[in-house]
């Protein structure tokens, strides 16, 4: 079942006279439960790819629809709160908050969500310990290793049970044998809760996990 | 919303010595403007008591060409049925007192030093229950025989006299001939009152009204009030009814120093905005920083999605508590101030000698508890704080969410 599909995207940043073309006629099709790869050099535009599917920025033309609906028609308050609701993130640097405890930062976009205090508990506690993080719940991002502030971050985007996790670089701060750990973890997790991963990466062991790899390069598909 | 809050003041702890010298910062102003509005509310409430007390009494009836030019002080222009007004006055049960006011040279005849005072010629033991000069004698009494004076401590220090010495009270008769005499000094007085202390000295009524050729004669009659001095002054005004005469409060005999007052105040709000604008700069460098360093930060809240609304409301939260933060150390801080002025006093006689600026207070300076202004100066503080920070936080939120991301380095 599709779950993004994309038709002629195309996205341009304009500075001063300078026109830059990130995304060239971008048609493409994700379909739901998918764990896959974008991949392509610095500069082929994936993160523009990412941003456009995770509603961040709108396209300069063509159409992204999610689950049927055309992301380009959202305003800017129906965009923030699809993302709040739909999209999972896991940021390169980790990007926890640093003054919330691991507990406090997965159930962060819980509490966006308005869901009970008893409830965010319950949940947190559970997925601490699926990622293997059990009894470090009140350690703060600074009292935790590279992995485990990854093992957290990668928490915090399943814990609102997302329809697509966007995973970008997620590997690049790790050693390889943390990284192999958090990329079995995502894909375990993608099995049992049937969640989509989309990565953006150049990291080869990302694309060996991958079962999909997209190939980006100066703003076109080469899949 | 409960986690934002609980977000915001978790951001306080995030940079404790920037968060510790903001609201230390903070808290120096609001003690500055509690200091500040605590003396002057102390200076005003102290001018009033002292002016009542040793100056204005509640009020006074004299003959209007008198009151239009006393400056002057003219001797002639004198009370009119002065019989009638005291049946008056007795009949309202009030408390009086005749008194002779007049300008003269003191002139110490050892050293030829010679000074302009006001002369008042007063009745001993009516003065004493219409003023509180009395309590500020010391070693004598208010005089009461004709070749007694009494001078303040300064005026003694000026001329180099003591008790026990003599002073020649240099003066015009009422029909305007030069008249002097000796006068004992028999006491020293000293009050709160500096401009009493300075430009004053008294004498009997009798001793004045021979030094003046008054012939029985008086220009003043000082009335302590026991009620609402406006309704007296005009119910007095009209029972007397008696042509040129009239009564002036002592809020119209201290009109100069009132207008003065309320330039003053002036002066001090333009003051306390300087502080709170100093606080002002202080909040929005602080909160301007807080929002640069956390740029990628507030990117990730808002990819995950948090609204603008949800973002600001959290960094106002932040400066909020650090508002308060501040405004509560500066209370506790201006407390300590206070309660120190209060029970100790600050001596400035040092820095302001003899002058008095219009007030009637002395040189110690003293404070009073204005709780109204501590806890408006808590909550100015805290909604200020919090007010503040909605510009650097919205300038933050202009930014397009892949950019502050991208510029942090964080995602891509």
């Amino acid at each position: 079942m599709e779950l993004i599909k994309t038709k002629d995207l195309s996205k341009t940043y304009i500075s001063g006279e300078t026109e830059t073309k990130a995304l060239r006629g971008v048609s493409l099709v994700i379909e739901n439960g998918e764990f896959s790869a974008i991949t392509g050099p610095s500069g082929s535009g994936k993160t523009t790819l990412f941003n456009l599917i995770g509603a961040l920025d709108s396209p300069t033309s063509g159409t992204i629809s999610f689950d049927g609906k055309d992301l380009s028609k959202l305003n800017k308050r129906e965009r923030t709160l699809f993302r709040r609701e739909k999209i999972g993130f896991v940021f390169q640097t980790f990007n926890l908050i640093p003054v919330l405890t691991a507990f406090e930062n997965v159930a962060f976009p819980l509490n966006l969500l308005g869901v009970p205090e008893k409830k965010i508990k319950k949940k947190v506690y559970n997925l601490l310990e699926k990622v293997g993080l059990k009894g470090m719940e009140e350690r703060k991002p600074a009292a935790l290793s590279g992995g485990q502030q990854q093992r957290v971050a990668v928490a915090r985007a399943l814990i609102k049970e997302p329809v697509l996790v966007l995973a970008d670089e997620p590997t690049a701060n790790l050693d390889s044998a943390t990284g192999g750990e958090i990329m079995k973890l995502m894909k375990k997790l993608n099995k049992e809760e049937e969640i989509t991963f989309l990565f953006a990466t150049h990291d080869p062991m990302v694309m060996e996990y991958s079962r999909r790899r997209i190939k980006l390069h100066d703003g076109k598909i080469q899949e | 919303m409960k986690f934002i809050f609980k977000l915001g003041l978790k951001n306080l702890l995030r940079y404790k010595e920037r968060t510790f010298l903001t609201c230390f910062s903070l808290a120096v102003g609001i003690c500055v403007l509690i200091f500040f509005s605590g003396m002057l509310e102390w200076a005003d409430e102290a001018t009033i008591r002292n002016l009542k007390k040793y100056e204005t009494a509640s009020m006074k009836i004299g003959n209007s060409e008198f009151f239009e030019e006393e400056n002057y002080i003219p001797v002639d222009e004198v009370i009119k049925g002065r019989e009638k007004i005291e049946k008056i006055l007795q009949g309202k049960g009030l408390e009086y007192t005749p008194e002779i006011k007049f300008k003269a040279n003191l002139i110490n005849e050892d050293t030829g030093d010679s000074y302009p005072f006001i002369g008042m010629g007063i009745e001993a033991e009516s003065h004493k229950k219409v003023y509180e000069l009395n309590e500020m004698v010391y070693e004598g009494n208010l005089p009461k025989s004709s070749k007694e004076i009494l001078i303040s401590k300064n005026t003694a220090e000026l001329l180099n006299v003591g008790i026990g010495g003599y002073l020649i009270v240099e003066a015009d008769t009422k029909d305007g001939t030069p008249n002097a005499d000796a006068f004992e000094i028999t006491a020293l007085f000293e009050t709160p009152n500096p401009e009493v202390n300075k430009n004053f000295f008294y004498i009997s009524l009798d001793g004045a009204n021979h030094l003046l050729a008054m012939n029985g004669d008086i220009n003043l009659i000082s009335i302590k009030a026991t009620q609402n001095e406006e309704n007296l002054s005009e119910e007095l005004k009209k029972e007397i009814d008696i042509e040129g005469m009239t009564v002036r409060t002592w809020q119209e005999q201290a009109k100069d120093y009132l207008d003065l007052s309320q330039g003053k105040k002036g002066g001090s709000s333009m003051m306390l905005m300087m502080v709170f604008i100093i606080i002002t700069v202080g909040i929005v460098n602080t909160m301007n920083m807080a929002v640069f360093e956390r740029t990628g930060e507030i990117g990730m809240m808002r990819a995950m999605g948090m609204t603008d609304r949800e973002i600001i409301l959290n960094f106002i939260y932040e400066s909020g508590a650090m508002g308060f933060l501040g405004g509560f150390l500066g209370i506790i801080l201006g407390a300590i101030v206070t309660w120190y002025l209060i029970h100790y006093g600050w001596d400035m006689s040092n820095y302001v000698g003899d002058l008095s600026y219009g007030y009637r207070v002395s040189a110690v300076f003293r404070s009073k508890w204005d709780p109204g202004m501590m806890i408006t100066a808590v909550i100015f503080s805290t909604i200020s704080s919090s007010v503040i920070s909605i510009f650097p936080a919205r300038r933050a939120l202009k930014s397009s969410i892949s950019e502050t991301l991208k510029s942090a380095g964080k995602f891509g």
